[in-house]
C-alpha cells in the first residue's frame, strides 16, 4: 500500500533539492548525490529542464529604471524630512544628531535647489562634504541662480521673446514695465559665482525656499523643456532691450497670474498672434465677474471624457504602443479609465478624431446641457463647436498637468459610486 | 548552505557599501547620494514587483532611503549592506501592502463586478481556453504572462524569488532580509518555482512539456 503522505514529502524534498541545485546552494555531497539521481532519472531531467526555463523567463519581467530626478528628489525628500521630523532616536543619539541632518539638508539643497554653496556648506555643517557631485552642482546653481530665480516666471511665459517684444508693445504693460517691474534679471544675470554666492548668504529663509522650489520644478522638466527656457534665458538677457523685455515678462506673468483660470486656458490655446489680440481685448474690456471652473463642472466634463474614451478604447488602445495598450488594458476599471481619458485628452488637444463623430457630438450635447449656466456661455462665446471641445479638452489636459482637482474628484467620484 | 557569517570587520572589508554606510554614519553626503544611485534602480525594481504599482514603489523606495539615512546612527555593519537595506525595503513593502489592501477595498470589488480583469490567474486561465488568438507568445505576451504569474505568487514567494533571481542573494542572505531560517527560504523557493511551473509552463511553447510530478 502507498504511503501518500510520504510519498508527498518525498516530492517536496526532491523538487527543494532541485530548485537548491538550480541556485547553486546544495553542498558537493547533495550535489553529487542529486547528479547520480539525475544521470539516471530522464523524466526527471525534464523536469529539471522545466523549471530552468521558467526561471529564466522571469528575465523577462520588464525592469524600468528610476527616473533621473529620482537621486536628487531622494536626497532632498530625505533631508526635508529628517530636518523636519527626528525621531526620539535621534534626539537621543547625542548632539552630533542634532546637527547631522544639516549637512543632509545642504545636500538637498545642493541637489535639489542649491540654495547654499560649498563654503556655506563647509561653514554651516562643519564638516567639509568632499563631493564633486555636490560642488558641480552647485556650479550649476551659481552660474544659473538668476535664471532659477525667475523660473516660474519664464515657465509660465511659455512663449519666446518675440512674445515679449510684442507684449511691450501693448499700450497696458508698457505703461506698467516703466514703473512696476524690477529690472533683476539683466542686473544680476552678470553676477559671478561669488556674487551669487554671497546673494544666496543673504536671503532671507522664505526666499531660499522659493527657491529650493523653483529648482524642483525645474528639475522636474523634461530636458528638452529645461534647455528651452534656460535658453530663453539666455536670449532675454543679451537683446539689446534685455531690460525692457525683462520688465515685460514680470509684468506680464504678473497679470497673466491674476487671470481667472478659464481666461487662462484661453490664452494657452492660442497661437502666438492670436494671443497678443485676445490679451489686447482682455484688457481692453472692463473687469468681468470670474469664470472658474467650478468642481461640478469639472466633474461634469471629466465624466463625459470618461464616457467618450470608454467608446473610443479600442481605437485609443491602438494609438500607443504595444507594450503600453497591453498595461493600460491589465488596470483595474478605474485606473484603465484614467489612463484612457489621459489618453483622449493627450490626443484631442490639437485634433478631435474621438469627438467629431455625429453620436460623440449628440453625446457632447446632451453633457452641455447639464453644465452650470455661466459656463454654457463661455463655450458659447467660442467660434464653433470645435472651438468649444479644444476649450474644454485644454482645461482638462492642464488639469492633468497641474495634477490639480484630480485626486479630489476621482475620491468624489468613487464615494458617489 | 552559507556557512558562518564573516565578523563586522570582514563585512567592511569585503563590502564597498558598507563601507560607504559606515562614510554616510560619518556624515558624508556625498556617500549617501552615492548610495541611493547605486541602489535605486535595483530596488525601485524589487519594489514594483511586490507592490504592483510604479508611483507607490518610487514612494517606498524613497522612504527606504528615508529610514537609512535615519538608523546611520545605530547601524553596525553585521551584514551586507545590500541584505540591511532589503530588510528595509521587505517590512516596509510588508506595510504598505496591508495599508493598500484596506484601501483598495473599492478597488477589488470592481476587479470582482468586471469578471477576469484584474484576476492573473483568471487571465491566464483565459490564455489557456484557446480564446486567445494564438499560443505562440511573442515577447510582449510573455511578458505580459510572466508579470502575471509573479502576481499569482504569494507575497513572500514573490520577495524570495526577486531576491533570488535579480539580486543573486544566497538563500542565508534572502533568510536575513525575509526573516526566516535558510531551510524555509529554500522551501519557499521551491514552492514558488512549483507555482510558475503551473502557470506558466502551460501556456509558453517550449517544445518540451515538463511532467507534472517528477
Amino acid at each position: 500500500m502507498t504511503d501518500e503522505p510520504h510519498a508527498f514529502e518525498e516530492i517536496n524534498r526532491l523538487n527543494e533539492q532541485l530548485s537548491a541545485y538550480i541556485d547553486g546552494e546544495l553542498s558537493s555531497d547533495e550535489r553529487e548525490i542529486l547528479e547520480k539521481r539525475l544521470d539516471a532519472d530522464e523524466p526527471l531531467r525534464r523536469h529539471l529542464e522545466g523549471l530552468k526555463n521558467n526561471w529564466s523567463l522571469l528575465e523577462q519581467l520588464p525592469r524600468e529604471n528610476a527616473p533621473s530626478r529620482f537621486t536628487a528628489s531622494t536626497v532632498g525628500m530625505v533631508a526635508i524630512r529628517a530636518e523636519a521630523y527626528q525621531t526620539p532616536d535621534d534626539h537621543a543619539a547625542g548632539w552630533h544628531i542634532r546637527f547631522f541632518p544639516r549637512w543632509l539638508l545642504i545636500l538637498c539643497a545642493a541637489s535639489l535647489a542649491g540654495s547654499f554653496g560649498y563654503n556655506a556648506t563647509k561653514t554651516i555643517t562643519n564638516n567639509v562634504p568632499v563631493n564633486g557631485l555636490l560642488e558641480t552642482r552647485n556650479v550649476f546653481l551659481l552660474q544659473n541662480l538668476n535664471f532659477l530665480e525667475h523660473f516660474p516666471e519664464y515657465y509660465q511665459l511659455g512663449e519666446n521673446i518675440e512674445f515679449l517684444k510684442n507684449i511691450y508693445k501693448l499700450k497696458y504693460f508698457s505703461s506698467r514695465t516703466q514703473v512696476a517691474a524690477d529690472p533683476s534679471i539683466v542686473r544680476q544675470a552678470q553676477n559671478s559665482e561669488e556674487q551669487a554666492r554671497a546673494r544666496i548668504h543673504s536671503m532671507d529663509s522664505g526666499r531660499k525656499k522659493q527657491l529650493l522650489t523653483s529648482y524642483l520644478g525645474f528639475l522636474q522638466l523634461p530636458e528638452k523643456e529645461q534647455g528651452r527656457l534656460l535658453n530663453l534665458h539666455a536670449d532675454l538677457v543679451s537683446a539689446p532691450n534685455a531690460e525692457i523685455l525683462s520688465k515685460a515678462l514680470i509684468t506680464y506673468t504678473r497679470w497673466y497670474q491674476q487671470r481667472d483660470p478659464l481666461e487662462q486656458v484661453e490664452i494657452t490655446l492660442r497661437t502666438q498672434s492670436e494671443k497678443i489680440e485676445y490679451i489686447q481685448h482682455l484688457v481692453a474690456s472692463p473687469p468681468v465677474n470670474a469664470k472658474y471652473f467650478s468642481g461640478n463642472d469639472f466633474s461634469i466634463v471629466t465624466r463625459w471624457l470618461e464616457d467618450v474614451a470608454k467608446r473610443n478604447e479600442k481605437k485609443l488602445l491602438r494609438s500607443v504602443d504595444k507594450n503600453r495598450s497591453v498595461a493600460i488594458s491589465r488596470l483595474t476599471d478605474h485606473e484603465r479609465s484614467r489612463q484612457l481619458v489621459f489618453l483622449l485628452v493627450k490626443k484631442s488637444n490639437r485634433n478631435q478624431i474621438f469627438l467629431s463623430n455625429p453620436v460623440e457630438r449628440k453625446h457632447y450635447g446632451v453633457m452641455k446641457a447639464r453644465l452650470s449656466e455661466s459656463f454654457q456661455k463661455t463655450l458659447v462665446n467660442q467660434p464653433s463647436i470645435n472651438d468649444e471641445i479644444v476649450l474644454l479638452v485644454e482645461m482638462v489636459r492642464r488639469d492633468f498637468r497641474d495634477n490639480r482637482f484630480r485626486t479630489m474628484e476621482r475620491d468624489k467620484r468613487q464615494s458617489n459610486d | 548552505m552559507s556557512g558562518s557569517k564573516p565578523s563586522p570587520k570582514n563585512y567592511e572589508m569585503e563590502d564597498a557599501d558598507v563601507r560607504l554606510m559606515l562614510l554616510v554614519q560619518k556624515d558624508d553626503a556625498n556617500a549617501f547620494e552615492e548610495l541611493v544611485s547605486r541602489y535605486q534602480n535595483r530596488l525601485l525594481g524589487v519594489l514594483e514587483h511586490l507592490v504592483g504599482r510604479r508611483d507607490l514603489a518610487e514612494d517606498l523606495a524613497q522612504e527606504v532611503f528615508l529610514r537609512v539615512y535615519r538608523a546611520r546612527a545605530r547601524y553596525v555593519p553585521n551584514a551586507k549592506f545590500s541584505t540591511w537595506l532589503f530588510t528595509i525595503a521587505n517590512n516596509l513593502a510588508s506595510n504598505a501592502r496591508r495599508s493598500l489592501a484596506r484601501r483598495r477595498e473599492v478597488h477589488v470589488e470592481q476587479r470582482n463586478t468586471d469578471g477576469l480583469r484584474g484576476d492573473p490567474l483568471a487571465q491566464l486561465a483565459l490564455a489557456a481556453s484557446g480564446q486567445m488568438p494564438s499560443r505562440q507568445l511573442d515577447n510582449v505576451e510573455t511578458c505580459s504572462i510572466v508579470q502575471l504569474a509573479i502576481q499569482g505568487l504569494n507575497d513572500r514567494q514573490r520577495m524570495a524569488v526577486l531576491l533570488a533571481k535579480f539580486e543573486d542573494m544566497s538563500y542565508a542572505d534572502i533568510a536575513e532580509v525575509m526573516q526566516l531560517s535558510p531551510q524555509a527560504v529554500k522551501s519557499l523557493l521551491s514552492r514558488a518555482r512549483g507555482s510558475l511551473r503551473e502557470t506558466l509552463a502551460t501556456y509558453i511553447q517550449t517544445g518540451q512539456r515538463p511532467n507534472t510530478n517528477p
